[in-house]
């Protein structure tokens, strides 16, 4: 374990400012605000190679170099976490706000913003409440307003809290929610780099990007892009749930296999039992089996093996799991998630949750199959319908905004990887797994922090 | 529903915290909800009035999110996550024990108006599934015994036990205060 | 996420901005740069299906039916969003395209009832059509469809069918964004997403019935069409609009002889497509039973049915007798609500009969020779890319509401800096740059003092109480616009102000600004009647009648083998005025009420009472009708031909789609009997084309207004042969009695007419008439909301209950023109029987007063 966002994580009380600043937080701010130019800290962000943390990892460095020379503009810290089975920037925000706030401050220096707004997820009261105290603290030490540490430089961070919609986590519906407007997502082009948050020009960040920012001016980017792969520098943390006896946030060198992350930090799959499949970045990701374990960890090379990276959600199931009930979840999950804007979105994520259910609850009709798929292609045309799944099928899209497609593949991937489930669900007009799931009666170990 | 004259403070300066002042429906929004327990008409009204929206416009917006109660609800709010992390750890067995030790249906309030329970997506806290929330606190692996007694203390109209926090066990500033200190702010806009 | 840097082709298209060369499916074609690829498509011949882009609203490629490929481009750009660019190819044809439409399609139906046999849309829907073109064979969704209350009211005219709705945003996006009244919206989200009004309020939006037309499926229907006709059954005309003077261009649709159904013509010069509620829906009164149908004459003190000859002839006696007396015996008023042939007819008629005292305006407009003559005078169009525009008039939302979306479109979407010089605010006001809210009366001193700071003239205040930041804002924008082709609307801005130098000074702050002006009038052919000749000063054409001894008048003279009087004529107030004294034989009225539409009512009422002798062509018995001698029952709107003239002087063109009731008669078709018999000469006419044909060899200023030019949309815009050029302007100075209350006393959309009050459609909206004053005044008077006062005015008082409106300000008091004061509701409204007896606003105003004032008393309150 390489822990860099995570090293004050077990830190009592980390997240007070005082017990951050004794821990070394604010010195990078300090550096940056006065012993560098705006310019040479994103040169520094640039050397890291970071790629952004939020799930379609972008590189950072390069995404702030769109900005075009247009003032006001804005960055917009992303902290609306609702990609199942990612927790990281919760914890994040929970035990360490301060991190996140410096990170802003200094990203915002970099940018040459003057008004920067967090927008966290509504649900997460209490790291709203820490991210608002920890925002108020730095205003009382001068981190933040006007003049800050003696320079030139004015900054106002606002915590901005959703109010439930997991589509408000995709960059464009945020702005609009941020805007007072429903969480709806644009059209691309223009992007926000260049019409964002009030039609300005507008970085969008992921909170674990953005907590990486002090780290990287402290050490220096060259320090960061020693971590990590060639294409994929630096740590990440996996969030790691499901079937495995020691769930939590790890954070390792991106590089480290999906085996040892479950096996070495996981602790295997739980009470011995056999892996069945691995969502291995989030919700929208094609499913992972056995032989796919010894990916690395690493953006390209997951793409490589027909899936992403994504958030960073490891979600293990074990040979217990009822694939349809899954794929139902996922994709009634994406049904109440989609804005409702597009078509296929709005209207075949429903049909596909309707026909799901259906097959689970024992009304399955032979041709069910074929037709989601059917519905499915609706969306992402190039669908298959044969074989493994992969990411590339879901290009090119009908929708606005990927969440339409992220439904597709929690549908497709599951059916085709494991259709002969699906088509005995069917026939025997129930679900063949015995025992699908099954509460625990006595506390398992709790998840890390 | 009006505001306080304290919320009405506090809502003047939320919407100067703003570069421009529609961004702040949503805290309003909260601010509303907070202070009368659910989002009523009167308090969309409200909200519009004080931005010059027309209801509608917020009525629209408030609809779009879930957290937003629109009708009257229990006293306390059980929430229990129903998404694929917590369902792998038994998320759907859970939540029928509590509708049957709450005797009534998710979706609802208790008849006595004691508990209002609801199913929600996934609450960032997969690796402590299956996970709920008590008036926005976290319960994490919650077994069976722990789900009886967490009801049984909402019921009797106390904060469960065994929770992860509330932001009024650290800070005394009301839920929704603007994090921007009265006075500090720059309130960088459009215009300057 | 790939973000990427604005694209190459956007760099191209700089390079060539002329035209761009797009090629779809296989067809070649050239564009100005900014077309979207769909109509781009259009203009090749070939149409990309759709639903929710609509040509005239920002395109949000929601429905995701218009998808293409574009070589060289990832993905499937929607084309009613992808601007083209130089060399584009574009495939809209292709599997992928054609399976994408299909799904389109398919998922669209899923949850659409099929309820086509019943619905209002069946037959002309656009889901219907395009599921016939692009469709799935047959329905795969087995599941239970989504499920709505039915049809719900959105409003007193809308009514909302949620399970047809497709959720392409169009009401929504042109309630907020054309009409400026957000008043319906997307709620909740996904799949649940559905279109509501906020809970109480419903969607009172004087546009609302453009929604219904915009919907592309029958999810929006009209209360007043619902279930009355199958789109197959309707036969249907182009016309002109004839409820305001914007003109707007409809279709009239029609079915055994009734017409059911009014919608809009998108006509660039005019109405781009939309029409206001009253427009829409304000057609029922064709069908009332209260039309006269036959020729009546007072016999013993009664009216009684007669035959046209008999009633012909009476008329022509009487007015015949009365023109013994000179020329100012005689009167003729009215022409404004009839065709530009009509109202020739009548200013032919009454010259013929020997007197100029003719006029179309009823003392509620300004003077004839501005109004014609106005110079150079601006288009609509032109607001679109005027400098700045300057808005001294009424309130546009409530008399011209077309003309108000142009002005509000042009302030919101193009950033024209608006001012408006107004006494109160307006519905443009929230769009307004500046508002210069000034003392009511006194708008034209406000107009010439911008010009004088327009052209660096010292002014030491702002005149007329207008605000000195507010007036030095104004001046800035104004000079910043000179020689810019800005534009000043100008019109009266209310009934109990006379607002008499108001278009001199128009033109005097449009001269020193360079820019141009457009009048504005109410009534829908005000401009028509003017330029036919329906105004004591103007000949057929708008040239003056005393410069118009040159080619004009000759030209006329010769057209009619008789020599037109030269005494200088009377306007309306003149008329009325020496009327009530007693001093006029024979009034002859068109259209014209004076009971419900002058201004003065006591003035008219008087003016009725003594004169000997009246004719009055109508198409209900109006008050003043039941006072007349002879009354002919007159064919209107719908049911004659003939041309009309906007406020730009847009000649367009009435078309006549049902036959009138009874033995109506268009108008022309009377008067040119009644001048027959009064010239002794034989009548002329047998058709609307006769009197158009001698109208324009006649008057110069028609001559190139061909019957074909007159045809469409687009008409053609006639000009004066006499320009307006006005004298040395002054204002005397007008005493203001603090104690009293300055009246501003505007119209509303929705009144108590003798037309609206016949339309079913409106019945169930308030006009429920209050006076309405600023907070300060309503606390310094001590009376709450709902409260009645007492309006003590110079000619009458009137009890009426009192409204806080801080759009009022301090000191003045606001009251509806057309609305009954003391109406006692449906039942009268319902028989349109209003007698003589309920109070107006009118009974209040003295009309030769520059401003009228009223004191305000409370009342004792009721124990
Ligand atoms: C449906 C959807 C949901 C998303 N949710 C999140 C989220 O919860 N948090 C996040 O940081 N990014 C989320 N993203 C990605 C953002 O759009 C955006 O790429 C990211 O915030 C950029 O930050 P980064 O460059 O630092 O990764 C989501 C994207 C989509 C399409
Ligand atoms: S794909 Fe779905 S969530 Fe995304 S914009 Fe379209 S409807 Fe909304
Ligand atoms: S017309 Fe283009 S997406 Fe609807």
């Amino acid at each position: 374990m390489t822990e860099v966002l995570l090293t004050r994580i077990s830190e009592p009380e980390a997240w007070r400012i005082d017990r951050y600043k004794e821990l070394g937080g604010y010195e990078a701010l300090a550096k940056a605000l006065k012993s560098m130019t705006p310019e040479e800290v994103a040169e520094e962000v640039k050397t890291s190679e970071i790629r952004g943390r939020g799930g379609a990892g972008f590189p950072t460095g390069v995404k702030w170099g769109f900005l075009p020379d247009v003032y006001p503009r804005y960055l917009v810290i992303n902290a609306d976490e609702g990609e199942p089975g990612t927790f990281k920037d919760r914890e994040l925000i929970e035990f360490d706000p301060h991190q996140l706030v410096e990170g802003t401050i200094i990203a915002a220096y970099a940018l040459k913003v003057n008004w920067s707004a967090i927008y966290i997820r509504g649900e997460m009261v209490l790291g709203a409440a820490r991210l608002e105290n920890a925002v108020r603290d730095a205003y009382g030490a001068g981190y933040l307003g006007k003049n800050i540490l003696g320079t030139e430089f004015d900054l106002d961070i606002v915590v901005h809290r959703g109010a439930g919609a997991y589509i408000c986590g995709e960059e464009t519906a945020l702005l609009s929610s941020l805007e007072g407007q429903r969480g709806e997502p644009r059209l691309k082009p223009p992007f926000p780099a260049v019409e964002g948050l009030y039609a300005k020009p507008t970085i969008v960040n992921n909170v674990e990007t953005i907590s990486a920012v002090p780290h990287i001016v402290n050490k220096g980017g060259a320090w960061y892009a020693s971590l990590g792969t060639e294409k994929s520098r630096g740590t990440k943390i996996f969030s790691l749930s499901g079937h495995v006896n020691r769930p939590g946030n790890y954070e390792v060198e991106l590089g480290t296999t999906f085996r040892s992350l479950i096996d070495d930090y996981g602790l295997g799959v739980r009470g011995g039992n056999k892996l069945k499949a691995v969502i291995p970045g989030g919700a929208s990701s094609v499913w992972f089996v056995e032989e796919d374990l010894d990916t690395p960890l690493d953006f390209d090379a997951i793409a490589a093996a027909g899936s992403m990276l994504g958030s960073g959600a490891v979600i293990v199931m074990d040979e217990t799991t009822c694939a349809v009930r899954a794929a139902a979840r996922l994709v009634k999950f994406f049904s109440h998630e989609s804005c409702g804007q597009c078509t296929p979105c709005r209207e075949g994520c429903a049909w596909m949750y309707k026909i799901l259910t259906r097959i689970e609850e024992g009304a399955g009709r032979s041709e069910d199959l074929d037709l989601l798929l059917s519905v499915g292609s609706g969306i992402t045309p190039a669908l298959k319908t044969e074989g493994r799944m992969a990411m590339s099928e879901v290009l090119p899209y009908t929708t606005i905004c990927v969440l339409g497609p992220s439904a597709v593949t929690a549908m497709a991937a599951p059916l085709r990887l494991f259709r002969e489930e699906f088509e005995e669900h069917i026939r025997l007009g129930a679900c063949p797994k015995a025992a699908g799931t099954g509460i625990t009666t006595q506390d398992r170990k709790a998840s890390r922090g | 529903m009006s505001f306080s004259a304290e919320n009405r403070r506090i809502a003047d300066r939320i919407v100067a915290q703003y570069p421009q002042s529609e961004s702040a429906v949503l805290p309003l929004l909260h601010l509303a909800q907070s202070q009368d327990g659910w989002l009523s008409p009167d308090g969309m009204r409200e909200v519009a009035e004080i931005l010059g929206l027309e209801p509608a416009q917020v009525f629209s917006v408030a609809s779009f999110y879930t957290m937003y109660l629109r009708e009257p609800a229990g006293k306390k709010i059980i929430s229990v996550c129903n998404n694929i992390s917590c369902m792998l750890q038994g998320s759907d067995e859970l939540l029928e024990r509590i509708e049957h030790r709450l005797g009534s249906k998710c979706g609802h309030s208790t008849s006595g108006g004691e508990v209002y329970l609801e199913e929600v997506e996934c609450l960032a806290a997969c690796g402590g599934a299956p996970c709920l929330q008590v008036d926005g606190e976290y319960f994490e692996n919650v077994t069976i015994e722990a789900a009886d007694s967490i009801v049984d203390s909402a019921m009797r109209g106390e904060r469960p036990e065994g929770g992860k926090g509330l932001p009024s066990d650290f800070y005394s500033e009301p839920l929704g205060a603007p994090s921007i200190p009265e006075g500090l702010g720059a309130n960088e806009g459009e215009g300057s | 996420m790939a973000d990427t840097k604005a694209s190459p082709e956007a760099e191209e298209s700089q390079a060539s901005p002329e035209r761009l060369k797009v090629t779809i499916d296989g067809v070649t074609t050239e564009v100005e740069p900014g077309t979207l690829l769909i109509e781009a498509a259009l203009k090749a011949g070939k149409y990309i299906p759709h639903f929710c882009w609509h040509p005239r609203m920002k395109p949000v490629a929601k429905c995701r039916m218009c998808l293409v490929e574009v070589e060289d481009q990832r993905g499937l750009p929607p084309a009613c969003t992808t601007p083209c660019s130089n060399e584009m190819v574009v495939h809209t044809d292709t599997p992928i395209v054609q399976q994408v439409q299909e799904s389109v399609l398919e998922l669209l139906l899923a949850n659409h009832p099929l309820d086509c046999p019943v619905c209002d849309r069946g037959g002309e829907c656009p889901l219907q059509d395009q599921t016939m073109a692009y469709g799935p064979g047959e329905s795969r969704f087995v599941e239970e469809k989504r499920h709505y209350e039915k049809p719900i009211a959105l409003s007193e005219l809308v009514l909302l069918d949620r399970e047809r709705c497709i959720l392409c945003d169009r009401c929504t996006r042109f309630a907020d964004e054309v009409a400026g009244d957000p008043l319906i919206a997307f709620v909740e989200r996904g799949n649940r997403t559905h279109v509501l009004t906020f809970p109480d309020e419903p969607f009172r939006s004087y546009f609302s019935g453009n929604t219904i037309e915009a919907c592309p499926v029958g999810a929006l229907t009209a209360v007043p069409y619902r279930f009355k006709a199958r789109p197959w059954d309707l036969e249907e005309v182009e016309s002109t609009c004839a409820q305001c003077a914007v003109g707007c261009r409809v279709k009239l649709q029609s079915s055994s002889s009734r017409v059911l159904r009014v919608l809009g013509v998108d006509s660039e010069e005019v109405n781009q497509g939309w029409l206001c509620d009253k427009g829409r829906f304000g057609f029922e009164y064709l069908h009332h039973d209260d039309r006269l149908t036959a020729p009546m004459i007072r016999i013993d003190g009664e009216l009684v049915e007669a035959s046209w000859g008999e009633a012909l002839d009476a008329a022509a006696d009487g007015i015949k007798r009365a023109a013994k007396e000179g020329p100012d015996a005689l009167g003729f008023l009215g022409g404004s609500r009839s065709t530009t042939e009509s109202a020739y007819a009548f200013s032919k008629l009454a010259r013929i009969a020997g007197t100029n005292n003719v006029d179309a305006q009823l003392g509620d407009g300004l003077e004839a020779a501005f109004l014609v003559g106005a110079n150079p005078r601006a288009s609509i169009a032109n607001l679109d890319s005027a400098a700045a525009i300057v808005v001294a008039g009424p309130d546009l939302k409530e008399e011209l509401p077309v003309l108000y979306l142009r002005v509000k479109q042009a302030a919101l979407k193009n950033g024209v800096p608006l001012i408006e010089c107004s006494p109160m605010q307006t519905g443009l006001s929230r769009y307004a740059a500046v508002s210069l809210i000034h003392r009511a009366g006194e708008t034209a001193q406000l107009l010439s003092a911008l010009a004088g700071a327009a052209q660096r003239e010292p002014t030491d205040r702002p005149p007329a109480g207008a605000s000195a930041t507010d007036f030095q804002r104004a001046v800035e924008i104004i000079s910043e616009a000179c020689d810019k082709n800005a534009v000043v609307i100008a019109g009266r801005t209310g009934l109990a102000t006379s607002d008499g130098e108001l278009g001199a000074s128009a033109t005097q702050l449009a001269e020193a600004i360079g820019g141009l002006v457009l009048p504005v009038a109410h009534r829908a052919n005000t401009m028509g009647a003017l330029f036919a000749g329906c105004a004591p000063d103007l000949l057929p054409g708008g040239s003056r009648l005393a410069d118009g001894d040159g080619g004009s008048r000759a030209a006329i003279e010769k057209a009619w083998g008789r020599a037109v009087p030269s005494h200088e004529g009377r306007d309306a107030s003149g008329i009325v005025t020496e009327a009530a004294r007693g001093n006029v034989g024979a009034l002859v009225l068109m259209g014209a009420d004076l009971i419900d539409d002058f201004p003065d009512r006591s003035l008219g009422l008087e003016a009725i009472g003594r004169t000997g002798f009246i004719v009055a062509i109508d198409i209900f018995m109006t008050p003043t009708a039941a006072a007349a001698d002879v009354v002919f029952p007159a064919a209107t709107f719908g049911e004659q031909s003939g041309c009309v003239v906007n406020i730009e002087g847009r000649v367009t063109r009435q078309v006549a789609k049902v036959a009138p009731p009874g033995s109506s008669q268009p108008e022309w078709y009377l008067l040119d009997q009644l001048t027959s018999r009064i010239s002794g000469k034989p009548a002329r006419w047998t058709s609307h084309q006769d009197v158009f044909e001698e109208m324009a060899a006649a008057a110069p200023a028609f001559a190139e207004v061909t019957r074909a030019s007159i045809e469409g949309a687009k008409g053609t815009v006639v000009r004066a042969s006499d320009t307006y050029a006005p004298q040395e302007i002054e204002h005397p100075p007008i005493a203001t009695d603090q104690y009293n209350h300055r009246v501003i006393a505007g119209r509303k959309l929705y009144g108590d007419g003798q037309v609206s009050g016949r339309c079913t459609a409106f019945r169930r909206i308030d006009t429920k008439a209050v006076a309405r004053l600023n907070s300060r005044d309503m606390s310094r008077l001590g009376v709450e909301d709902g409260v009645a006062v007492r309006l003590r005015g110079a000619r009458a008082d009137l009890e009426i209950a009192v409204m806080t409106d801080d759009s009022v300000p301090e000191g003045s008091v606001s009251v509806p023109f057309n609305r009954i004061a003391t109406s006692s509701g449906a039942d009268e409204k319902e028989t349109g029987e209003s007698a003589l007896h309920p109070i107006r606003v009118a009974d209040l105003i003295d009309s030769t007063a520059a401003v009228n004032e009223v004191r305000i008393e409370t009342l004792e309150s009721p124990a």
